[in-house]
């Protein structure tokens, strides 16, 4: 895991973009990192799925459709995807909960920690999963996300079953599609294919996001 | 020739006989025979029973003694939509069993094997971490169970638990429900923890009181990383221990999952945890019949190692237990409103995040475990001590004790507390036997006998320990163990009887000698009527433990206490090298009681200086430093000239430095928490003197139903209340009628709903349309990631407001 860039990322969702934070708001961010490092048990899991992708929606084996353009795009050309998900657990909602009780700078601070430290973990999971397949010849694409794109948040019901997120991960969904612990991430992520790794925000059409990020 | 019915089916009698085995996994099997991803399996139940029934089948042929029903899943939530009901599929699911059981045994008149009703995880996290009900997931497993004891089941194994509160919920629904033998095991990481954090301690505590006939551990680890895990379990526990491990750890290869250990490996560590002290075992995933005939080859004729009785007195939370013999247990006692103005308004406003913040800070302080007490007069006391309990037990790590003197309160907050909590408390009145010991019985605690009856407190120490001898009988007739209870003796004030102290510290001694119980004290008695009473606690404190004192209700923020602890743990060789003494005392730290050091430590700017202005404190974030400097100002100006000439402009000068850019949020709210101390200070105040705090007027806040996300909500709060509303903060997933009650009820001037998702937009939409049925027309501002002002007019909100300082200027504009 990269402290710096849960660093950064903290302190870009936290609104700072490139400014230069003050000695207070630094030192909230890092004991923030100190303490989401030492007490959360980030968990992951994955699972290989056969599709066929056409130009508006992608076929599961066992039969699923995920209707989807943008989801179309990400799979283009590829047989295989993997199914992914991730989540820094109970403990990190329990810390924001505590920290927020206290001292709401610090909840803050923690709750934007919390979101840098699990994109870090998936980023982390991602390139291990990425050399294993690459040496197989198939690298992998971006993950891509219900939410992202026309890729509807309903399709998490399909995933969460594929992964059995509670019992692997301990990762459970609400009804309306909310996912507990807080912190947590699921993903499809091409296995082969045209699409390659683009790194950003330049799948999503919310391009007056303030937090849009195109490396 | 065997007749069904010759043979005794229960399981409890075989137990510590001979080893038994369990089957293997259920899910590998069914994924060989060509299951999919995703796929609700239990319904192959109906679908393709012979199938299942062949799984069966092969289990009983490689020699295991109980066969779980393929039910893990079978709850209504899971089967919803599904076209099945729990009852079809249950039912249909112990038939195979039955029948495989049939089949196989049927041939040997003599073998007996027990069908197993298996019940897991709704999936679901319960609240307050998640959205589902206590009740709800209880009301799940209740029907599961009932149709599992109805079609025929033998036992109950409830397994692969990950959260111990869920798990409580599912026994309580089993024992409740059903007179089946129930087992329960349940799963850890490789850190020896649930994934919601329990360690073994935990789970022992937990399920010892609650009275299950077996406990284990399945799932997650192979048998090498589950054996320490084991180990510790049979360490802790009297009762028998089940092992069901993985066949190792998983590895994917080409998108299949295979396990890491042979079934030989496996039989190998599995006949080392048999010389543990297991008593019944077999596999979970990735074990096949394979496996299951190969431990029974090697463990078949190991004769179960006996158990032995183990004496400890603990009690635990949602992450760990506490064991009275490895501590003098510090027991916080401020979450109390006796005496207490502020806190007493906080209970009566619901302000949650204050009662929290007690308990944080006496953790920090060192307590061990946490008194809770919400009675006050004007206030539900049953529906109250739920909220706080639940809201502190999900996020406070240490374990609880729950002091009301409400029956009815006390009996619902046994049942709702995630753990096995202390109980405060019992007397040696029939009347209060009667109605505490069949509590404790059922739900497990640890309670604190007070030595008085229907004749009063005897004046003598012989007396003393007569009732506390009545106590500790009448809870072993009723099946409590004297484990379970904690005597306290009482300490009566000295200022009114110079002999009190001594007839107490006698009193202790000779219960300790005579009944070997465990005891405790509130030791602040003692100086009831005195000045300067921490000197004589404090000393009184030292004096109770040298003679054996387990347990005391103090403050641990009193440093005269804590020095006492710390200073008597050393002097008496319960501290190896004085370690925990000199790491509290060799580095003194900067507290609020030294405002001048704090604000060194605090501000770079101010450096050098020895005061700073309330002005400066607020603006840098300084939180100590503008408590401690509005503690001295409150002497020479009026509260409200402090709050109106230089809280609320410096909070303006902050707020718009925000809206400018020039100041980040965590800046922001770092002003807020700094003016925030302040305020605290001013309110205390106040309160002392018997004042409001002139609230410009009531806000309701609430995160809408569906939505956990709050922390938007909370940070509005701050602000709101900082200038100076009163702001009642519902919390999340809170429904429409929750709110326009609240609204109703509190007479709001506003009401403000903050919603994250596009999928719990509909409910603020609902929330408003509800508000406005009940003719309520305060005025309603929204806010939150996915609203625009669009949507805001679309759903008839009166204000969109997109961050916490807009919220403050729309409540500056509609209450006037």
């Amino acid at each position: 895991m990269r402290t710096d860039v849960i660093r950064r990322e903290t302190l870009r969702y936290l609104g700072l973009g490139s400014a230069e934070p003050d000695s207070k708001t630094l030192e909230l961010v890092n004991k923030a990192i100190e303490l989401l490092s030492e007490r959360c048990r980030p968990r992951s899991t994955s699972r290989i799925v056969e599709i066929s992708a056409g130009t508006e929606e992608i076929r599961l084996e066992g039969g699923t459709v995920i209707h989807s353009e943008s989801l179309a795009r990400v799979m283009a050309g590829c047989s295989r995807m993997l199914v992914f998900g991730a989540t820094l657990g109970t403990e990190a909602d329990i810390l924001i909960r505590r920290e927020t009780a206290v001292n709401i700078a610090m909840g803050v601070v923690m709750q934007a920690a919390a979101a840098a430290y699990i994109e870090e973990y998936c980023d982390d999971i991602q390139t291990e999963l990425d050399k294993r397949f690459s040496a197989e010849g198939e690298p992998l694409g971006d993950r891509f996300s219900p939410g992202y794109g026309d890729f509807a948040l309903e399709y998490q019901r399909e995933l969460f079953a594929i992964l059995d997120c509670p019992r692997q991960i301990g990762l459970t969904l609400t009804e309306d599609f909310i996912m507990i612990p807080s912190k947590s991430v699921t993903a499809v992520i091409p296995i082969g294919g045209s699409c390659g790794r683009q790194l950003g925000c330049r799948y999503c059409e919310k391009t007056d996001c303030r937090y849009r990020r195109i490396d | 020739m065997h007749i069904e019915g010759e043979l005794d089916l229960n399981i409890l009698n075989e137990l510590g006989k001979k080893m038994l085995f369990f089957d293997g996994g259920m899910g590998t099997m069914l994924q060989a025979k060509g299951s999919i991803p995703g796929e609700i399996t239990e319904l192959w139940n109906i679908t393709r029973p012979e199938d299942v029934l062949d799984v069966h089948c092969r289990y009983l042929e490689a020699g295991a003694d109980v066969i779980t029903a393929n039910t893990f899943g079978a709850s209504s939530i899971k089967l919803e939509g599904s076209g099945y009901s729990p009852g079809a599929v249950i039912s249909a699911g112990i038939g195979l069993a039955k029948e495989a059981i049939n089949r196989v045994c049927g041939r040997d008149g003599n073998r007996k094997a027990y069908a197993a009703m298996d019940i897991s995880s709704t999936g679901k996290l319960l609240k307050p971490l998640g959205t589902m009900d206590f009740d709800e997931a209880y009301d799940l497993f209740r029907e599961m169970a009932v149709a599992g004891e109805k079609a025929g089941a033998d036992l109950v194994i409830i397994e692969t638990m990950a959260d111990t509160y869920e798990l409580k919920a599912a026994v309580l629904a089993v024992k409740e429900n059903t007179s089946l033998p129930l087992f329960a095991t349940v799963t850890f990481d490789e850190r020896g923890k649930l994934l919601t954090g329990a360690d073994v301690g935990a789970v022992v505590t937990l399920l010892e009181g609650l009275g299950v006939d077996v406990m284990g551990i399945n799932c997650g680890l192979g048998p090498v990383q589950m054996r320490p895990l084991v180990q510790r379990m049979l360490e802790l526990t009297s009762l028998p221990v089940l092992v069901n491990p993985n066949a190792g750890l998983p590895r994917q290869e080409k998108g299949k999952t295979f396990y890491d250990i042979t079934a030989e490996q496996f039989a190998e560590q599995m006949e080392l945890m048999a010389g543990d002290g297991v008593w019944l075992m077999g596999g979970c995933c990735g074990t096949t019949p394979e496996y299951i005939r190969l431990i029974k080859e090697r463990c078949g004729d190991i004769v179960p190692k006996p158990i032995e009785r183990k004496h400890f007195t603990r009690i635990s939370s949602y992450s760990h237990s506490l064991d009275f013999a490895e501590s003098h247990v510090i027991i916080g006692e401020r979450i109390n409103p006796t005496g207490k103005s502020r806190f007493k308004q906080a209970l009566r406003d619901g302000d949650i995040d204050y009662i929290l913040s007690e308990g944080f800070a006496q953790e920090e302080a060192g307590a061990h475990a946490l008194d809770v007490n919400v009675g006050l007069p004007e206030i539900d006391e049953k529906e109250t001590i739920l909220k706080v309990m639940k809201e502190l037990q999900s996020v406070i790590d240490l374990p609880l004790q729950i002091d009301s003197a409400n029956t009815e309160a006390m009996e619902k907050a046994l049942r709702y507390y995630n753990g096995k909590a202390m109980v405060n408390s019992v007397n040696g009145k029939q009347e209060s036997m009667a109605a505490i010991f069949p509590m404790v019985k059922k739900y497990g605690g640890v309670v604190v006998g007070l030595t008085l009856d229907e004749s009063g407190i005897p004046a003598t120490a012989e007396g003393r320990l007569e009732i506390a001898r009545k106590i500790v009988e009448t809870a072993e007739s009723y099946g409590i163990s004297r484990d379970d209870i904690v005597i306290d003796v009482l300490c009566m004030a000295v200022s009114a009887d110079s002999g009190s102290a001594m007839v107490t510290l006698k009193a202790l001694e000779f219960v300790k000698q005579e009944l070997g119980v465990k005891t405790s004290l509130g030791v602040s008695n003692i100086s009831f009527g005195l000045p300067q009473r921490e000197k004589i606690n404090s000393t009184f404190y030292a004096m109770a433990l040298q003679k054996g004192l387990d347990c005391a209700i103090i403050n641990p923020k009193s440093d005269a206490m804590m020095t006492s602890y710390y200073a008597y743990r050393a002097l008496s060789g319960k501290d190896e090298n004085c370690g925990e003494y000199i790491e509290k005392f060799a580095v003194s730290k900067d507290t609020d009681s030294a405002p001048v050091s704090a604000q060194a430590a605090t501000s770079g700017a101010a450096s050098g200086k020895d005061t700073v202005s309330l002005e400066a404190a607020v603006e840098r974030g300084m939180k100590e430093a503008a408590a401690s400097v509005c503690r001295e100002l409150i002497r020479i100006k009026e509260p409200m000239a402090i709050i109106n000439e230089t809280l609320i402009p410096v909070l303006d000068k902050v707020g718009k430095g925000f809206e400018q850019g020039k100041v980040f949020l965590p800046q922001l709210l770092m002003s807020a928490d700094a003016a925030k101390a302040a305020f605290a200070v001013i309110k205390d105040e106040l309160a002392a003197s018997g004042q409001g705090a002139g609230d410009k007027g009531t806000i309701v806040i609430a995160t809408v139903k569906g939505d956990v996300h709050d922390i938007g909500k909370n940070i509005v709060k701050v602000l709101l209340e900082n200038y100076g509303y009163k702001v009642i903060d519902l919390g999340k997933d809170i429904s429409p009628e929750e709110i326009v009650e609240a609204a109703r009820r509190e007479k709001a001037d506003l009401v403000g709903l903050s919603a994250l998702m596009t999928t719990t937009v509909g409910a603020m939409e609902e929330t408003i349309v509800q508000l406005r049925k009940a003719g309520l027309s305060c005025p309603v501002m929204v806010g939150g990631a996915v609203l625009t002002e669009t949507y805001a007019d679309m759903i008839n909100a009166d204000g969109y407001v997109r961050d916490a300082m807009a919220s403050v200027y729309f409540a500056q504009k509609v209450i006037k």
